[in-house]
């Protein structure tokens, strides 16, 4: 689900990118106004469970593969907006270093992933729980639905944002200049698969993990009144994950429409590659694909989670420094 | 009978401040004289891994981060760096926050100008733009490698470790009270711009004036303080040679961490002859 650089024309990035820029700030004006310095750290966490989540990639009908996100655990646990934020600076790390997503694309990657995920999410799940009081049963239900809807409209915005492009974006000749698949095709090779996997893995991540946390650390949550708020059983976890990385390469071949410009004209059966994507902006990462001459890809699966996740942490912990003293206490 | 007041005692004793663009006194100022203040305030509180390498010998640990900032300078291959700046980031992450405000910015910082610097050049064509990622995170390395050093190990403990390294008595004193007065001087510096910022009102005209006076304010200040010590030694019968009290450290500890650097020494080995430019 990370759209690649050249697959949305430069006029659909900037929208996404000049849409995203209010929700940034007001995720931002409220993350700042209601989490306290200990949560921000823990935000630090949550995102490096975002970045681990998208590195395990699972196999999904039709040969590609997809991951999940982790943007509804976040909600649940610190807020939609706080998991805005989080799963964006994860996605900024994951396309500046890793190549994993485009630079030009990074706002419609947030929109998709960092901010109708976590507010479907967590909209959906506030619906299923009901009121006050609801019993554990009925909590994980409500977590594992919310965030199985969270990551399905999340496909389906990423599926449209592909399809429309082929409408939108032609040469004279009527080819297609970005994404060659229209509507017709983009919808069910994006959505099958990940109804069928992709949101089962999401939702099972959730449920595991919300209720893990709320069982070693409750303090951490958004709106805990009390109980441990300790970050260590939850750095133990992000450790484990982060070992149990290459995990995600056992899952062989590219997730749909994240194929390399040299790849899309084989895959979409096309004499070659639509001129927009071919002779479009490149970004050399510095990792890409979280390889790194040389080293087995194991290796270098495991080393590109430390560094993604030391960044976040070092990020996260130094923008709760920042949180005024009144509100550091918890 | 009423009597009226004066038109000047009558009229609005409001007083708006003319606006003044003092924020290079306020912060650039500010913020560089309290620079050792706080990296000695930092200091204070030992880091879990500064905690776990206590035992180490400080003369070994320096050592350890001269090879290891070799190492990083002279590796072709970047995996060996990409290795190295993952510890670095984790070392960070683990620091306690008023450590880790005073490191990760700085090292940071020193990254973005050393990306600055190659820059031009990757722009004109005369280096690979795979080098201004190179230096940069060289830099990061190097930088955060040496911070966490001077963070993780007091100076009376290297200052020490010096003395058992048989370096000169002088120069081992020379460096023990310039570092001291380092310290010193920038909490001195920081309280006259404290001064200086509280009694700045309305439109100063001498900015540099007022810079220029805090740093002769200094000056007047340091020499000073080492007329003081100078009287103070004699006092305590001073005759030129200084000793450093003997460091208490483990052996055991030492030879482990000269093991890991020497597998360090090992990976980088590795890393240049196996897998070559990378």
């Amino acid at each position: 689900m990370h759209i690649p650089d050249n697959y949305l024309s430069p006029q659909t990035d900037a929208v996404f990118a000049v849409a995203m820029v209010p929700i940034w700030a007001h995720c931002a004006r409220k993350v700042g106004k209601e989490l306290n310095a200990r949560q921000m750290s823990f935000l630090g966490m949550a995102a490096a469970f975002s970045f681990l989540l998208m590195m395990f990639n699972v196999p999904l009908p039709g040969g590609t593969t997809g991951h999940a996100v982790g943007g509804t655990l976040i909600g649940l646990l610190l807020g939609p907006e706080a998991a805005c934020l989080a799963v964006s600076v994860a996605l900024g790390i994951q396309a500046l270093i890793f190549g994993d997503g485009g630079i030009l694309a990074f706002g419609a990657n947030c929109f998709n992933m960092a901010f109708i995920l976590p507010f479907v999410g967590c909209a959906v799940y506030r619906l299923v729980l009901g009121g006050e009081g609801a019993s554990s049963g009925r909590r994980m239900a409500a977590a594992f639905i919310g965030s199985y809807v969270g990551l399905a409209v999340a496909a389906l915005a990423a599926a449209i944002e592909f399809g429309v492009q082929p409408l939108l974006f032609k040469d004279a000749a009527g080819a297609a200049l970005y994404c060659p698949y229209p509507l017709s095709v983009s919808i069910p090779a994006m959505m099958i698969p990940h109804l069928l996997v992709a949101c089962v893995v999401e939702g099972v991540a959730t449920v595991a993990i919300h209720e893990y946390v709320l069982r070693v650390a409750p303090g951490l949550v958004a709106d805990a009144e009390s109980g441990s708020s300790s970050l260590v059983p939850v750095a133990v976890l992000v450790g484990v994950l982060a070992i149990a990385t290459p995990l995600g390469l056992l899952a062989e071949g590219t997730a749909w429409g994240e194929w390399g410009t040299d790849e899309i004209a084989e895959v979409a059966g096309l004499a070659q590659a639509p001129a927009g994507m071919a002779n479009g902006f490149e970004w050399q990462a510095i990792m890409p694909d979280y390889a790194l001459a040389g080293l087995p890809d194991a290796a270098a699966y495991i080393l590109s989670a430390v560094i993604g996740i030391a960044l976040l942490a070092v990020i996260f912990r130094l923008a709760a420094s920042f949180a005024p003293a009144r509100r550091s206490g918890a | 009978m009423s009597q009226e007041l004066p038109t000047w005692l009558a009229e609005s004793p409001a007083y708006e401040p003319p606006r003044d663009r003092d924020g290079f006194v306020r912060t650039n100022l500010l913020r560089l004289a309290a620079l050792p203040a706080r990296m000695a305030q930092a200091a204070g509180k030992p880091a879990f891994l500064d905690r776990l390498l206590q035992p180490v010998p400080a003369l070994v640990r320096f050592a350890g981060l001269i090879v290891s900032v070799v190492c990083v300078s002279a590796a072709t291959n970047m995996a060996f760096v990409w290795v190295v700046f993952a510890a670095v980031l984790v070392s960070l992450a683990l620091r306690p926050l008023p450590q880790l405000r005073a490191t990760a910015p700085v090292a940071a910082l020193a990254a973005l100008i050393a990306g600055l610097v190659v820059l031009p050049g990757a722009l004109m064509g005369m280096a690979p733009p795979s080098l201004v990622v190179r230096m940069a995170v060289k830099t990061f390395c190097t930088v955060g490698l040496t911070l966490g050093l001077a963070q993780g190990v007091p100076w009376s403990r290297m200052a020490s470790a010096l003395t058992g390294a048989h370096v000169p008595a002088a120069v081992v004193f020379v460096a023990d009270a310039a570092m001291r007065g380092i310290f010193v001087l920038g909490r001195v510096a920081q309280h006259l711009n404290e001064s200086l910022a509280l009694r700045s009102v309305g439109h100063n005209q001498h900015k540099s004036g007022s810079a220029g006076a805090i740093m002769g304010m200094t000056f007047v200040r340091a020499s000073i303080f080492a007329g003081e010590q100078a009287e103070a030694m004699a006092c305590r019968g001073y005759d030129g040679t200084s000793t450093a009290a003997p460091e208490r450290a483990s052996r055991v500890a030492g030879v482990l961490y000269a093991l890991a650097i020497i597998c360090v020494v090992a990976l980088f080995v590795w890393f240049e002859r196996a897998m070559g430019v990378g």
